[in-house]
């Protein structure tokens, strides 16, 4: 049994920085990059009016949404929101050098790690799904408004809706836990971001036992339409996607355990000392 | 060691190559207690080293039988606030206060009352609204030590608080000070102007380049610095005659009268003998005495005389 003090901190702590992550000056980026795909499914569909080709089938639709899934929102709209949302938990705070006020505060660190994780899981959880929802009613309703009812009454479209949503929450869980230590280890953490992204994308040209040394082998495998990778691409060795998901789980609770193990170790020195 | 003081047990920082404190040994009682040395000296390494803000290389503290560490149990009772100008972004004064009060894990009753009441302390109830962003510098130091003093901290630790306060403002924060270690509290305050220091320090720990320079109450230490003899000024109108007959006495070195006539200024290599010696000459000759007392008691001097000039200490 939690302590009573201990739910109030918690829920303090989760309050706080879920206010930080959505609202004010980190808040506005946190929306416009959760909310691209949305932004870009409009412009290009609506407006444009690009996809609306008499003739085409649902079973291409589903796999121009997969292959949009995982280019875009995957492999570069969760990955720069989880940069932007888990790396400022204790980076911002240490540019703004408010984050003494924690280590001042009777929480413990370990506790203070576990609070802002959870606050930035949740909130990116939060955004990334209602964006992918919403991306994929716009994408079926802009090649007809026949398809989006063919969706949901013939294609399953509830299922594949909570499949992506799931895919979703893992890269949050898994990005976010990775991005939450490089955030705390690195004085400027653009740098091993950038080479992240770039490993997670040349993903498809690696060697089998190399591509498991990634977020996206995992994320990938839980895919409910799968992508054709082109003819450069090496294979793979197939993961199911329970597996996928325990590996996932794993790797967040080691990236989480080894942040905890940083942050108490963590001497705070913004500057000057006298 | 005991659960009621503050201890360094041969404590030392060095950051990397560069020496923060070296061999540290001290207990702090409860009271105003000063740290006092100049910019570089090792006064905030030892306030962060107290709060576990940075680790010592070796060496142990404890602070009310708590380690640093311990974040948990030591920040109900300890609060430190600290030399940065800095907060939250986009907070008010109240909101400030009141979120960091509830990661103590207090009601929202308990967090609402704190609050209201520590701002009414430092005297920002009118401004507690408005963004910190938009305070002066003197507002901003109030409102940090409003959200430092919020939970009752049984130690307050202060890096420089008086800084950027208007004499006013500094008037009223030392008059808290006070107050609280009134209560058998301990305020511990950090400070290079030393006649701030003088004025509201219980006792003061001088630190220079990373060393413990001296420690006590003022006057103790003044006293032990047998290489300084203490410095005495007389006015009287008969100082010619006075001086004559200071001159007589073993423990007086060095005698100077004053430029007007009307005063001298000695040296006494002991000035416990000297006030006993003093008063039999009074009650001897009928000298108009205007005034007598130390001239180089206080921090300054002190300080001054174990360093040299080259502290630069205000």
């Amino acid at each position: 049994m939690i302590p009573k003090h201990m739910v109030q901190q918690f829920k303090a702590l989760f309050q706080l920085e879920t206010r930080k992550i959505l609202w004010g000056r980190r808040g506005l980026p946190t929306l416009l990059i959760a909310f691209l795909p949305v932004g870009f499914f409009l412009l290009v569909f609506l407006v444009f009016n690009v996809i609306s080709k008499p003739g085409m089938q649902q079973s291409e639709l589903l796999t121009a949404f997969a292959t949009i899934f995982q280019v875009f929102i995957l492999r570069s709209v969760l990955f720069f929101g989880a940069v932007w949302i888990f790396m400022n938990l204790f980076r911002a705070d240490m540019l703004d050098k408010s984050l003494h006020y924690f280590f001042l505060s009777p929480i413990r660190r370990e506790w203070l790690v576990v609070g802002k994780y959870l606050a930035g899981l949740v909130s990116a959880t939060l955004l990334f799904t209602l964006s992918t929802t919403i991306s994929i009613l716009l994408f079926q309703f802009a090649f007809s408004f026949e398809a989006l009812i063919q969706f949901f009454t013939q294609q399953q479209g509830f299922l594949l809706v909570v499949q992506y949503d799931l895919i979703i929450f893992l890269g949050c869980l898994g990005y976010g836990s990775l991005f939450l230590l490089i955030g705390l280890m690195f004085r400027n953490a653009i740098v091993p971001a950038v080479l992240l992204y770039l490993w997670e994308w040349i993903n498809f040209l690696l060697p089998s036992f190399l591509k498991k040394v990634s977020v996206i082998y995992y994320l990938k495998a839980m895919a409910p339409v799968p992508v054709a990778e082109g003819p450069l691409a090496l294979a793979a060795d197939p993961i199911s996607a329970p597996k996928a998901i325990i590996g996932l789980i794993l790797f967040s609770l080691a990236m989480n355990a080894l942040a905890v193990w940083k942050i108490r170790k963590m001497e705070l020195q913004y500057g000057k000392e006298n | 060691m005991t659960n009621q003081t503050i201890v360094f047990d041969d404590v030392s920082k060095f950051y990397g190559e560069v020496l923060g404190v070296n061999r540290v040994h001290l207990e702090i009682h409860s009271g105003i207690t000063s740290l006092v040395g100049p910019n570089g000296s090792g006064k905030t390494t030892l306030m962060n080293l107290m709060t576990g803000l940075i680790q010592p290389t070796q060496g142990q503290i404890h602070i009310l039988g708590h380690e640093p560490n311990d974040a948990e149990n030591l920040f109900k009772k300890v609060a430190y606030c600290t030399q940065y100008d800095s907060f939250p972004r986009g907070m008010t004064g109240y909101q400030f206060v009141y979120t960091f009060l509830q990661l103590h894990g207090l009601t929202d009753a308990e967090c609402e009352r704190r609050t209201k009441e520590a701002i009414h302390k430092v005297g920002l109830t009118d401004a507690a609204h408005r963004k910190i962003d938009a305070y002066s510098k003197g507002m901003r130091q109030r409102i940090k030590l409003a959200q430092a003093m919020a939970h009752d901290p049984q130690v307050l630790i202060l890096d420089e608080p008086l800084n950027g306060l208007d004499p006013m403002a500094r008037a009223e924060v030392i008059e808290l000070f006070r107050s609280i270690a009134d209560q058998e509290l301990f305020v511990i305050i950090s400070s290079h102007i030393l006649h701030e220091v003088d004025m509201i320090s219980d006792q003061v720990i001088m630190v220079n380049q990373g060393y413990v320079i001296a420690e006590g109450q003022i006057h103790d230490v003044r006293t032990e610095m047998d290489e300084h003899p203490i410095q005495f000024k007389i006015r009287c109108p008969e100082a010619r005659q006075l001086a004559m007959k200071l001159l007589q006495m073993e423990h007086v070195v060095e005698i100077a009268l004053h430029p007007d006539g009307n005063g001298v200024s000695l040296r006494s290599k002991d000035s416990e003998v000297f006030y006993r010696d003093f008063n039999a000459l009074m009650s001897e000759a009928d000298y108009q005495v205007e005034s007598m007392g130390p001239s180089d008691e206080d921090v300054n001097a002190v300080y001054e005389y174990l360093i040299g000039n080259s502290g630069g200490a205000a």
